[in-house]
Parts: C-alpha cells; structure tokens; sequence
C-alpha cells in the first residue's frame, strides 16, 4: 500500500515536473529580462550616464507593484503588454511583490541601490520612502503633463500637503473607509441599515447569539486604526478640531474625555460579548473570513474588501453602506488617502526621469484605471472615469464620490507625515487596543500613552521643519 | 474479568485511544487543506460547514497549472531542492568524515564556527546576501537559492554527518585498508553502506529545508518564471483578498514530494537521525 502511494505520487511530480517544462507562466517580462537584477538596469544606467536599453534598443522602466495578487498580477501584465505594443521608446517591465513582502523588498533595493525605475506605493509609506531620499519629487513632470487637470486636485494636494510642498508621485486611486453588511441578514430580520453609532450598536447587543456562534459585528483587533480611529472621532465630534489630531499648540487632543468614552464604547463591544471571542486577534482575513461565513452580519472596512466578499459570499447578497454617523450625523473616516506612483531616485534629484513618468502617465489614464477599478473595486482619481458607464452603473462608485462631496464627511488628518506613524499604528496600537479588549490596560491610559507619543513627535517634526 | 482481559482494555484505554486522537489532531489540518481545495471559493465559507465538498470541484488544480503556471514553479523547487540536497550531501560526507576521524591544527576553532554560522537568523542575512549575489549577477537565477541553501544547510549537516562517523568504529575501516582497500575504498565500500540511513536522514533534512526556503527566495526572485512553489503560494494572499481554495490546493502540490520522501525513507530517517547520537 505505501508502495503504491509512493509510486502513485512519484509519477504525480513527474507529471508536474514535465508540464513545468512545456508550460509557460503567463508572463509578459520580455526575453530580454532573462534574469537581471532587481534594480540592475537602472543601476547599469546610473554608472553609465546612459539609459539602459533592451535589446530592440529601448530604455527600460523597471516598476514594482507594492500589493499584488494574482488578479492584480494578470491585469498589470496586460497593461504592460499593452504600454510596450503601443510605443518604441520604452520597455516597461512589471514586477508584482504579495504587500506584506513589499515593504522589506523595497527596503532593500534601498539599501543595495538597486530600486526599481518605478513603484506603486501606500499613502502611509511615502514620508518613510523620502526620509531614506528613495523618492524623486515629481512636481515638475506634473505640471507640464497636459491631463494633469484630470487627476481630482484633492488627492494631489493631500500628497502635496503630506510632504509639505514636494509632489512624491501621482495618485492613482483610493479607498473609501464604508460598511459592509449581508443583505440576506438584514432582510430576514427585517433591519434597517444603522446609520448611527448607537443604533449599531444596540444591534450589536440584540443579535449576538453566542451559542449558535452568531453575531452582528466582527471586530478587527490587530491593526485596529482605520476602524478604531474612525469611531472615536466620530463619536467624540473630532474633539472640536475637525479630523485634526493636535490641537493649535500641536498638543494630541485624543486622550480628552469625549475620546476616552468613544473608546470604551468601541472596547465595550468585544467586552459584553457581542463579537466573537476571536476578534481580538482579528486582522483583516479573519474578519473578512467571519463575515464571509456568515458568524458576522457587518463589517467596517474600505472599498478594496469587495472582491473578498464577492468570493465568500457571492454577488447580491452583500451591500454597502456610510460610515456610522454620531447624533450629529457627522462621520469621519480617514478617506483622502491616495495610493500612488512614485518615480525613485535612481539618477539623483537632477536625473532625466522621463521615461519613469511615460510609464505613470498610461498607468494613469483613465482607459488602464477604469481597468484596475472595475476588478479591484478601487475607487478612481482621474475624473475621466466619473462619467464613464461601469463608474456610473456601478452599484459602489457612486455612492463613495457622494461621500467625498458629502458635508456630513470629515476627513480625518491622519499625521503621515511623521516617519514613525506608520510603525506606531500597526505596532504599539495594536498592542495597546488588544490589552483594553482583554481589560489589561483603560482606554484612558491608553489613549493617553499614544497622545503623548503623538505630541512628541509632533514636536520634533515642527522643530525639524 | 481475567488478566488479558484487563490489559487488552488497559491498552485501548492508555494506547490505542490517545493514539487515535493524535493522529486525528496531526491529519485534521491536513484533510481540511485537501477538502478545501476541492471546493469552490464561495464553499470555503458557506454555512453550516461542509467537511466534504457539496459540488466537487478540480479548478482549483486546474487553474495552478494552466493559469499560474505552477508546473514551473514546481519545477524550480525541484531543481533547487535536489541540487541543494546533492551538493550537501556530497560535501558533508567527505567534511563529516575529516572532522570526524582526522586531527589537525584549528579543528576547534573551525568546529565554533561552524556552530557560530547556525545563530544567524536569515534576516540578518538578507542584505549582505543581496549585494554578493547581485555582484556575482545570480539575481534572479536558480543558483543563487542553491547556493545559499547549500551553504546555510552545510553546518548543520557537517555536524549530524560527524556524529555518524563517531558512532562507527576506526577499527571497521582499519580492517578494510588491512584487507588492501585504499581510504577512499574504505570510505566507500565500508562505512558508506553502514551510514546509509544517516545519509538518507541528511539528505532529506536538507530537501525539506531547500524545498521550503522563504526568505532567501524573496530576496533573490523577482522574476516569476524563476519562482519557486513557497513563493509562489505567497502570491495567493492579496493586500484585500486572500484565494484559500487555491491556496490549499498549492499546499497540496507543495506537500506531494514531502509526502514522497517520508514513504521512500520513513523507516531510515528514525534509525539515521539519532545514529549519531551516542557513540559507539
């Protein structure tokens, strides 16, 4: 029997290994890449003076991709094939990295000066990416680029304002912070949709159902921010201060007592029970995963987790609905927060980046991003595609641009422009919000640590400047 | 109630019991990855949970080799694994038996380290390995993982190949090279037939392990016709969207050669990994 087994299985490898050699990957990296380093072309160029150029002699514009899956990976390939077919001066090539690797990938093509030509990047790394001088101020590239007017003038004024002047790259895209709900839920229970934080939370309480394993909400413990810092703003009305973290002498105002409530309110979810136990180790997937088996009915997250739930749950039997609001009917969401593309700084500040814009003007047109933001369901800043007919028929998009031009919406100013906020969030947060669910730590205290952090911070930024 | 009846019961109750669940702990991920794989994305979550699959389906591998192009993958993996497992096994061998039998000037300070090379987390590692390999242009080429398997592997297996060649008397090769056969003859003739499940066990340490290898591979792999199978099973976790039925059925094809080997070499490996271990 086991001698079966291992043969059985000895012919399956063999039978792999023999398609592996007549197969190909659908790959669009031209013959010419055949094995160079990551960063090498352009490093090649660097020494030189000269661009790289490919065997047709073309210059090559190396770009990585900081979140790709297979999805992603198959829909940038062919926009790749498609930019190479349709010039003869630049060989673009696509590299996708998983995001959770992206950040130590980059991180050392920094260090080993082999970065790519390109990068697709978060709103949250930029200010990390300039302080290591990777990033290339594009500002002048943009200003002469004729569609420059067509990118939505928030979004470039928000990186604008991020780095205090300098225009680190161009956004793309970007995710609206909503809630998810199963329709079918709502439906059979006849629930009407919350649209304020008390009335959630009061279905929070009604239809935990601890001994079938049910419950209304899935609370995401690790890397809590978005959600987290979503609720007590709102809750505590932005502490007078609109979405701003400081207050006029710079001082954090998110330990005052109306933030204090906000996060016991928020922590009291998971303590009465009304979420499953897991949730304080919740990420993303686990969450995304309780919502998709449906142990919870509703979910707040951003515009991106649509294709998850399409996946788990299937179309129709999910909905999407605001932010939860205050009494007010003021919610604050941390929202302008573009992803972008970023030229690196293989050349020196002074360095020809031409061919690096080429690539980021097609991958900026409104053709490739109606592309990506069909089959990613990320929301578009190019207001070309707001009159195109999947952005008008589309069942999400059009309620996340009434959101942005909603007076009821206040952006939260998250402070990325401190090299250590990024860091900060995902760690110590995590941490401390995890110890107020288990009861180890008061929101008080722990709302005063991150606000003196903050302070600090801020203070040596302002004292930098 | 006699005697044997009691100590048959005894023994389902202290051995067989326990054991059943324990192999029910170790299978149950195991049967779940499969069953997952035969699923369709919407099934992986459907409620109640289903433990078998309500439609089944074979997309899933489908979509591996015809989509993702897994064959390639495997292949990489292959290529890696066996000529990491070749290159050790070879050098080990031939180092296991000079540390072992022979005394010479600095073998201490060569026996730290080797020991010193083991507390370096591959992190640290990542960079410096980065710049060699960019320089020696392996970036992106199968090389560059096998040479970095086999020398981070080599230690480790120096060490277990040593402790094999202790466990064996001098006197067996003595005998041999009295008899008229060279060292070399001794060597091969002699000690290697002894040392086969010591051998087997090196070697399959040193698959699984090169099979395996994460970080090494994203350092040096961009290009995805050079993907090895861990890597490319990272590709099926996205930044918002994660595909568990075709992430099972990758770890699926990714355990085949395990499974291979644990039934080629099963009885060798619990003899050969502890040969070693006390001298003979």
């Amino acid at each position: 029997m086991k001698k079966l087994l291992a043969a059985t299985l000895t012919a399956a490898i063999l039978a792999a290994g023999t398609a592996g050699c007549s197969s190909k990957p659908q790959e669009t990296v031209p013959a010419s890449a055949q094995a160079p380093a990551a960063g090498e072309e352009t490093k090649k160029q660097e020494e030189t003076g000269a661009p790289a150029k490919a065997s047709g002699e073309k210059e090559i514009v190396e770009f990585w991709y900081h979140a790709a899956d297979e999805k992603t990976n198959e829909i940038y390939e062919g926009l790749f094939e498609e930019f190479n077919n349709s010039q003869d001066l630049y060989e673009a090539r696509y590299t996708g990295f998983a995001n959770k690797d992206f950040p130590d990938k980059f991180a050392m093509a920094i260090a080993t000066d082999t970065m790519p030509n390109v990068v697709s990047l978060g709103f949250s790394n930029v200010m990390t990416y300039v302080a290591q001088d990777a990033l290339v101020d594009v500002n002048s590239y943009f200003e002469n680029w004729e569609d420059k007017d067509k990118i939505v003038p928030s979004m470039v004024s928000t990186l604008k304002d991020l780095a205090g002047g300098p225009l680190y790259g161009i956004p793309y895209n970007y995710n609206q912070d909503i809630s998810w709900y199963n329709t079918k839920f709502f439906e059979e229970n006849n629930i009407e949709v919350p649209k304020t934080q008390k009335e959630f939370l009061a279905l929070c309480e009604k239809y935990a159902n601890p001994d079938a394993g049910t419950y209304f909400f899935s609370l995401r413990g690790a890397k809590p921010y978005d959600n987290l810092l979503g609720w007590i703003f709102t809750w505590a009305d932005g502490g007078g201060y609109g979405g701003s973290y400081f207050d006029e002498n710079g001082t954090c105002i998110i330990n005052k007592p109306e933030f204090v409530e906000a996060l016991d309110a928020y922590a009291g979810i998971y303590k009465n029970g009304w979420v499953s136990g897991d949730c304080v180790n919740n990420n993303f997937n686990e969450m995304v995963a309780e919502f998709g088996s449906q142990t919870a009915m509703y979910i707040m997250h951003n515009s991106s987790s649509k294709s998850s739930h399409l996946n788990n749950l299937g179309d129709g039997n999910f909905g999407v609905s605001r932010a939860l609001a205050n009494d007010e009917g003021r919610y604050y969401t941390s929202a302008i927060q573009p992803q972008l593309y970023a030229v690196t700084n293989t050349k020196g500040a002074d360095g020809d980046y031409t061919a690096a814009f080429e690539l980021i003007k097609f991958l900026s047109s409104a053709e490739v991003i109606e592309e990506i933001g069909q089959k990613t369901g990320r929301i578009p800043v190019n207001k070309d595609n707001y009159d195109d007919p999947w952005f008008v028929e589309d069942k999400y998009m059009p309620l996340y641009q009434e959101i942005i031009t909603d007076e009821n919406f206040v952006q939260i100013q998250n402070p990325y422009w401190l090299t250590t906020y990024f860091n900060f969030i995902n760690t110590d947060m995590t941490a401390d919000f995890q110890a107020v669910l288990l009861g180890e730590m008061t929101s008080q205290e722990a709302l005063d640590k991150w606000a003196d952090f903050l302070t600090q911070e801020q203070a040596a930024y302002e004292s930098s400047k | 109630m006699n005697i044997r009846y009691k100590r048959r019961i005894g023994r389902c109750f202290w051995l067989y019991i326990p054991l059943f669940f324990f192999i029910i702990i170790t299978l149950a991920p195991f049967y779940w990855i499969l069953v997952t794989s035969l699923k369709t994305s919407t099934e992986v979550f459907a409620k109640p949970i289903t433990y078998w699959p309500k439609a089944l389906t074979f997309e899933n591998y489908t979509y591996l080799f015809t989509k993702l192009g897994f064959g390639r993958y495997f292949l990489n993996s292959l290529i890696v694994s066996c000529s990491t497992t070749f290159i050790v096994s070879m050098l080990a061998l031939v180092g296991g038996y000079a540390m072992s039998r022979y005394r010479f000037k600095g073998k201490g300070l060569i026996y730290v380290l080797l020991l010193v090379t083991q507390m370096f987390p591959a992190v640290v590692l990542m960079i410096p390995l980065f710049e060699t390999m960019n320089k020696l242009r392996l970036i992106n080429t199968l090389p560059s993982l096998i040479l970095t398997c086999s020398v981070t592997n080599l230690p480790f297996c120096l060490f277990m190949m040593m402790g094999y060649y202790n466990s064996i008397p001098r006197s067996l090769e003595e005998a041999a090279q009295v008899d008229g056969c060279s060292l070399l003859g001794a060597v091969f003739r002699v000690l290697l037939p002894t040392m086969r499940p010591s051998i087997v066990a090196t070697g399959a340490h040193v698959f699984i392990n090169s099979w395996n290898v994460f970080i090494y591979a994203t350092a040096f792999i961009t290009k995805k016709d050079k993907y090895t199978i861990p890597l490319a099973l990272n590709v099926f976790q996205g930044e918002f969207n994660t595909n568990y039925s075709g992430l099972a059925a990758g770890c699926i094809v990714a355990l085949l050669p395990v499974l291979v080997i644990f039934a080629f070499v099963q009885k060798n490996l619990a003899g050969g990994a502890t040969s070693g271990a006390v001298k003979g």
